[in-house]
């Protein structure tokens, strides 16, 4: 099932405010349904503010970034073949398309 | 090329002298200089070996950087200054050869033939400024909110530049993977977090294999690492390599076409995934279908062709996806595994091809019989149509006459349609399960009540 929560607190709106590209995307995959059941991306690439911090292609290679300590990650965003598909910040999930199947996370 | 215009040779001064200070003040972001209101304009000049490319040559202004006015700043040159900017006198800045940047009069960032740090005063400086280390980390804080604010900016049309990531050397580092982790770990415990975690854990695994070897797509991967800011590089280069590598030679060609070929065998593999999950029993190790075969070992799948019985892939399930261990698939297969991926994204019935033989079909109808017979059973003990509209998973309703209608709640729609002697299904075997568990449910109450039944309803609602 989706997690979404649209009526943030105060404290994660003003964060997204600072990174309005963030934001814009955020908002745009909320309304996007769930990814296929047994959907599994190709590229899975994580970002923060920074931009990227690691990424993984299929049978192709993984890679990272590296972060100085006092380059935290406000928020962190797991994009799929492109989609955007997970966001967080700290504990607040904010978008969850994945349908979780047991079976298929054998 | 049509919009050439004319205009008098003030306003190209103005138009000039504007995209200078564009560039100047670009240049000086990217080098992190000075360039107060109050002080006098320095003087920055940046060569190519011998050359100036950039900066004031007695009264000539030179700039090779931003070429032409309105063209793209040259996104390599850019590159190059930034990695030249990072790197520590007498490291190498791989791929920066015979750079010099001067600041009026004076060198601060220079490399030789090889690439190697001649002068860096930067790095230099920010390590002789220990002692009021604090207050220095505060100030570049302030930088940083706002270079990762503006540069987000350009999230979607900066193609042809590398942001900059900034980094402060003095600090310890801390691997993009392992910061994904930590930010993991802060999260409510719940099955997509295992699946992150899992996921991650993965990907710093093959990292260290990696390491070992020298990967053929090494010369590709770098390049994506140059634009750390753009979210859909892999998905440009795709399309059009050229719009995010600036020189595209035979490695880059040939990493794009592994890239695609890989990207069919995945998206094969998670099509017959999905099919073996959603056709099978759980604990199932095997399921044959019209034209193929897949058994499975644990998380290792094996696909064969029921023709030649020859293996054509082999993969292995992954947290959240799969992993193409051997992959064999000629251009009939490939065509094959599209149109059942077709198929499962539609909710349509499967290929011939991947259909499952008789004996399972069989077994399928009884399953679907005995649970449309215990939802009508269900209307019959309710003496009305029921209706049940659950949380999570399905809507359905059933009739005391024997009309039964099932969907989905996930996207996949209408399930099911029972209507007098017409039956429809496209339930698959996880559907089946899900709704011979709830027999028992729908089994009249011992004790007959309206609460018992009140009860009842409100139970399944939550299924």
């Amino acid at each position: 099932m989706q997690t979404l929560q649209t009526h943030w607190n105060t404290e994660v709106s003003s964060l997204l405010e600072k990174y309005p590209q963030w934001q814009k995307m955020l908002m745009s995959a909320i309304d996007k349904p769930q990814l296929d059941v047994g959907y599994c991306p190709f590229v899975i690439e994580i970002f923060d503010q920074y931009g990227l911090l690691a990424g993984k292609i299929n049978k192709f290679g993984c890679y990272e970034c590296k972060r100085s300590s006092n380059q935290q990650s406000k928020f962190v965003a797991w994009m799929f073949d492109g989609e955007l598909a997970i966001f967080y910040v700290d504990l607040h999930m904010l978008l969850n398309r994945i349908a979780i199947r047991e079976e298929l996370t054998l | 090329m049509s919009d050439i215009f004319t205009l008098n040779s003030g306003d190209a001064t103005a138009i000039q002298q504007h995209y200078e200070r564009v560039i100047e003040t670009l240049l000086r972001t990217l080098l992190n200089t000075e360039n107060s209101g109050d002080k006098q304009q320095q003087d920055l000049k940046i060569f190519d070996g011998d050359r100036l490319i950039y900066g004031r040559d007695n009264n000539q202004f030179r700039d090779d950087i931003s070429g032409i006015s309105g063209q793209l700043l040259n996104p390599q040159l850019i590159a190059e200054l930034q990695e030249l900017r990072s790197t520590p006198a007498g490291d190498v800045a791989s791929g920066v050869i015979n750079k010099k940047v001067e600041l009026d009069g004076k060198v601060i960032l220079q490399s030789d033939r090889d690439g190697k740090v001649l002068v860096n005063n930067f790095l230099q400086s920010e390590s002789n400024q220990s002692r009021s280390k604090s207050e220095v980390f505060e100030t570049s804080n302030i930088v940083d909110e706002k270079q990762d604010y503006d540069s987000h900016s350009l999230i979607n049309n900066s193609n042809n530049q590398k942001p900059e990531i900034k980094e402060d050397i003095s600090l310890p580092f801390i691997n993009g993977s392992t910061r994904v982790k930590e930010s993991l770990q802060v999260l409510e415990d719940s099955p997509i977090k295992n699946i992150l975690i899992s996921e991650v854990e993965q990907l710093k695994t093959e990292l260290k294999a990696l390491q070992q070897e020298r990967s053929f797509y090494k010369e590709l991967i770098e390049q994506r690492l140059q634009q750390p800011k753009n979210t859909s590089w892999w998905q440009q280069a795709i399309n059009n390599v050229s719009t995010v590598v600036q020189s595209v030679n035979s490695a880059i060609k040939m990493g794009i076409r592994e890239f695609k070929e890989n990207s069919v065998q995945h998206s094969s593999a998670a099509s017959l995934k999905t099919l073996f999950y959603l056709q099978t029993q759980p604990g199932a190790n095997q399921y044959t279908a019209g034209e193929y075969q897949i058994s499975r070992q644990g998380a290792l799948y094996e696909v064969s062709s029921e023709a030649t019985g020859k293996q054509i892939m082999q993969f292995r399930s992954t947290p959240l996806g799969v992993k193409v261990e051997q992959g064999n698939l000629d251009s009939t297969q490939i065509q094959d595994i599209s149109s059942l991926r077709h198929s499962l994204k539609k909710n349509e019935p499967l290929p011939t091809t991947f259909t499952p033989i008789g004996k399972q079909e069989a077994e399928y109808f009884k399953v679907v019989e005995k649970v449309t017979n215990a939802l009508v059973q269900y209307a019959i003990a309710q003496q009305q149509e029921v209706e049940i509209d659950g949380v999570f998973s399905y809507k359905w309703r059933a009739s005391p006459q024997g009309n039964v209608h099932i969907e989905a709640k996930d996207g996949r729609g209408v399930l099911l349609e029972k209507d007098g002697g017409k039956l429809k299904t496209n339930m698959s075997q996880k559907d089946l399960n899900y709704f011979e568990q709830i027999l028992p449910k729908l089994q009249p109450s011992q004790v007959e009540g309206s609460r018992q039944v009140a009860e009842g309803r409100r139970e399944l609602m939550m299924e």
